[in-house]
């Protein structure tokens, strides 16, 4: 049978009423927690504003020489893939450390797939720099003090959640930072590098956003990670600028 | 390359013996010998039955319906989820890159393993998780004494012997006795356990290169080998509880969800 106009009219209005209460509710307590979606739009937001402030030039800006000039012969190009061995091999030796700490045996797979890639990525480094007579650990024994500070940090870090929160941030500004800019300004000269590491970003990116989804739920644990991606975030601004200097140092 | 890295790089596993502080070390590869040795003679002592034989029970049953078969499955998810996490642990103190990767895929192809044993335990009704969360105390104690080790030399060393314990007295038998019960896992662990098995006796010759390093490997050798037949015994001991158990009519499979896995 159908319902008459006025019965429909009722029907919608108790609707509305009971959205309004659920609505309501939802805010009342996103005051206490954000839903872990919203807690990474907001981690999300943070890192693309910085991401655009570092591309705007803020920081200073890469330069790599006269790309004209066959990469090897180009100090700068030299210089950045030195500085980039350390984070690789850091990266792979700290994610492998948090293996032990993930009960999720999803994560722990995955995790142990980025250790693989993060090698790879250095092997990748090491090898170009060994091809062209080079030292390829020069900076990695000896590394830029900002970005040991940033892994020193990230390493101190207790939980598996806000370790993989200094990931989300840091692997998710390293993309725009470093690897869009290097593919921009010089890609005969970063080519090889860009082309192993862009395909596997993204899945370090992803399983650093799943963790986050998991286990930052409370109101504590979502602080705790905020506090880490804000530091983490400024240390890795430091890390950029550092890396800015050393290239102009090294060639003059 | 640079002088260094061709350096690192040189074969020294055939050169003479070496003085160290009085003491001598044997050269890299009689060293290896030396504990491949070892390694042999425990393996003719499981070969003779020495420490009893794996028997997976009716062959007329489905394997999901052995209680052998379901035990050792079970009693395997602790080594390969352990070992995991313990070899993901040490890949920071690894100084050479070659064998860092190497122990990063192995610690990756172990979880793979695990992913295989839980699957199938999963598929029968079973709760994978369940010797994990109470595993048998004797391989409890055999992955303590390798996480605790303090050298790559001791642990690499350690981690041969286990290796090739597993491929040679567990995994090649029960590819023997009952392929038909465990052929999915097998057909990736067997491969891989060699490969790991090389990687192991390189990272010997590479890191056991002073009479000291040898001493303290050779102890390891030993200590594991003893600990990997306790272990052995008493996996042997766990199917049989669990075999008579079921012909008593208890421990029937736990009604599990597979969406645990």
């Amino acid at each position: 049978m159908a319902a008459s106009r006025k019965e429909v009219e009722v029907f919608v209005q108790e609707l509305e009423h009971l959205k309004g209460e659920v609505e309501t509710k939802l805010n009342e307590s996103r005051k206490l927690t954000l839903v872990p979606k919203e807690f990474i739009h907001d981690l999300q937001s943070m890192k693309e504003s910085t991401a655009r402030d570092i591309r705007s030039g803020m920081y200073g800006e890469f330069y790599f020489g006269d790309v004209s000039v066959p990469p090897e012969m180009r100090q700068e190009v030299v210089t950045m893939l030195k500085v980039l061995v350390y984070p690789e091999l850091r990266v792979a030796d700290q994610v492998a450390m948090r293996i032990p700490q993930l009960t999720d045996l999803d994560f722990k797979a995955r995790a142990s797939q980025q250790v693989i890639d993060e090698l790879g990525h250095a092997r990748v480094l090491r090898e170009i720099l060994q091809s062209w007579g080079e030292d390829s650990d020069e900076l990695f024994n000896k590394p830029l003090p900002e970005i040991e500070k940033v892994f020193e940090y990230v390493n101190s870090l207790q939980t598996p959640v806000e370790f993989f929160t200094a990931n989300f941030c840091c692997e998710g500004l390293f993309l725009p930072s470093h690897l869009q800019v290097m593919a921009e300004i010089d890609p005969n000269a970063f080519g090889e590098y860009i082309s192993a590491t862009l395909a596997d970003e993204a899945s370090h990116i992803a399983l650093a956003r799943d963790v986050i989804l998991r286990y930052a739920t409370t109101p504590e644990t979502q602080e705790k990670c905020w506090k880490v991606a804000e530091t983490v975030t400024r240390l890795f601004v430091e890390g950029f600028q550092a890396k800015v200097q050393k290239l102009i140092a090294d060639v003059t | 390359m640079t002088s260094k890295v061709r350096q690192a790089g040189r074969d020294r596993s055939d050169e003479p013996s070496v003085e160290r502080g009085g003491a001598k070390a044997k050269s890299p590869r009689q060293f290896l010998k030396e504990i491949e040795q070892m390694k042999d003679d425990a393996l003719a002592g499981f070969s003779e039955g020495k420490f009893g034989e794996l028997r997976f029970g009716d062959k007329e049953l489905r394997p999901e319906d052995r209680p052998q078969v379901i035990a050792l499955l079970k009693a395997m998810v602790y080594p390969e989820r352990i070992a995991a996490d313990i070899l993901s642990s040490r890949i920071p103190l690894i100084p050479d890159f070659d064998f860092k990767l190497r122990v990063a895929e192995q610690a990756s192809e172990e979880l793979q393993h695990l992913n295989i044993l839980r699957g199938m335990l999963a598929e029968w009704g079973q709760d994978p998780d369940e010797m994990w969360e109470n595993p048998l105390p004797e391989l409890v104690k055999v992955f303590e004494y390798v996480g605790g080790l303090e050298t790559l030399a001791e642990f690499f060393t350690a981690n041969f012997i286990g290796e090739s314990l597993l491929l040679n007295a567990n995994l090649k038998v029960m590819r023997a006795v009952a392929p038909e019960a465990f052929s999915v896992y097998l057909d990736v662990s067997i491969p891989d356990e060699a490969k790991h098995i090389q990687l192991n006796r390189e990272a010997i010759m590479h890191y056991a290169t002073t009479a000291e390093a040898q001493d303290r490997a050779r102890l390891v050798a030993g200590r594991l080998l003893d600990s990997f037949i306790e272990g052995y015994k008493a996996k042997l001991r766990f199917m049989a509880e669990m075999a008579a158990n079921r012909a008593n009519g208890e421990n029937a499979p736990k009604a599990f969800s597979p969406g645990r896995i």
